[in-house]
């Protein structure tokens, strides 16, 4: 498959997860309380208790909405990695998504100051673990998530892992975009993803994309950019 | 009462369901997280009326369906989607969804689901024709 080919694949794989993340939150959400409003009208002169508590309910599910809302729109903007850097980009997002998941994720970024990636790099690379940290919150339920950026010889390498669920990557149909768009954006860079599963066992995601050489000033150490101190 | 099974993998929309096929004359007489929950209760108990989601992991709706209608024949089926549109519908026709609805689902809409399964079970009421 050529660049424009799997540029175009990008596009529509990101159209359909966007449908799915609709489909599956807020127009949920909007037609559960459609429904319970249904409910309320037909309750109203006659059973003004259920009203109340029905009424209730609708309320907190629109919190809830405006919850997945905010949650999409923050998902969709547009991000200038490269004017932050990608581990502080990285960081920030972990630090978003701790907050509305409530799951602990811990980011080690071992490159420190030594990334000169181009903002296209950046960006796809940024995105791509935006899916498999979301993979591991949203999906496979994972109770902590790790997210590692280093250097590994010519190549720029990070490694995402969970303790969610796992699958068998073997059995996973084409109808699974989250993982497809992962592997078009790197490949995209000229890169590889390896995804490491197994039910029940966790999941580990690699992404290694050629990048060029440090210069010799640019050495660091690794630093840890939450505080999660327990490695999974 | 139309005796129902309401399956979807969303608590919150199992719970709405179930208060309305309640509230249209419905008995719901148990709740399903999966296709596969689903089949294995209806192994052990019958009903009138399956009412199921289309979308669910490891097992579509319409699949649900097919194999309720091979399994149990005379049990009615509802099927909802987020979309009716005619690959759903087609999809729906091949498994023999009786009912075919798009969410949110309305009252109305399950009252007449409801009336067609007591029809139907009336119908059927001296047992399936050979």
């Amino acid at each position: 498959m050529d660049l424009q080919e799997r540029a175009v694949r990008i596009m529509e794989d990101d159209r359909r997860r966007v449908v799915r993340d609709l489909q599956d939150g807020l127009f949920q959400v909007l037609s559960n309380m459609s429904m319970r409003l249904d409910l309320v009208i037909r309750w109203m002169d006659v059973e003004p208790d259920r009203v109340n508590d029905e009424i209730l309910r609708v309320y907190r599910r629109m919190e809830q909405a405006i919850l997945d809302v905010r949650q999409f729109i923050d998902d969709l903007q547009p991000v200038s990695v490269h004017a932050v850097g990608l581990g502080p980009a990285v960081m920030a997002m972990a630090r978003r998504l701790e907050q509305e998941w409530g799951v602990p994720i811990t980011v080690v970024d071992d490159t420190a100051a030594m990334l000169r990636c181009s903002s296209t790099m950046s960006l796809m690379l940024y995105r791509a673990i935006q899916e498999a940290v979301a993979n591991a919150g949203k999906h496979a339920r994972a109770e902590r998530v790790m997210v590692r950026l280093y250097r590994d010889g010519p190549h720029l390498s990070v490694d995402i892992v969970d303790d969610g669920h796992g699958f068998d990557p073997q059995a996973l149909g084409s109808g699974h975009y989250g993982l497809s768009l992962m592997t078009d954006r790197i490949a995209v860079l000229g890169g590889t993803c390896e995804v490491e599963s197994e039910a029940g066992h966790g999941t580990t995601i690699r992404f290694r994309v050629p990048m060029d050489a440090p210069t010799p000033h640019e050495t660091a150490d690794a630093v840890v950019l939450e505080n999660s101190p327990t490695p999974l | 009462m139309v005796k129902t099974l309401v399956v979807d993998d969303t608590e919150d929309t199992r719970m709405v369901l179930s208060q309305m096929v309640e509230q249209v004359g419905g008995k719901v007489v148990a709740q399903a997280a999966s296709a596969v929950e689903a089949l294995v209760w209806l192994d052990h108990h019958g009903v009138d009326l399956v009412l199921t989601d289309f979308q669910m992991p490891e097992m579509r709706g319409d699949v649900l369906v097919s194999r309720i209608r091979a399994q149990w024949p005379t049990v009615q089926t509802a099927m909802i989607s987020v979309l009716a549109d005619a690959d759903i519908a087609a999809r729906a026709q091949a498994a023999g969804v009786h009912w075919l609805l798009s969410k949110p689902v309305t009252l109305v809409q399950l009252e007449q689901v409801v009336r067609g399964a007591v029809s139907h079970s009336s119908r059927w009421s001296g047992g399936p024709p050979a």
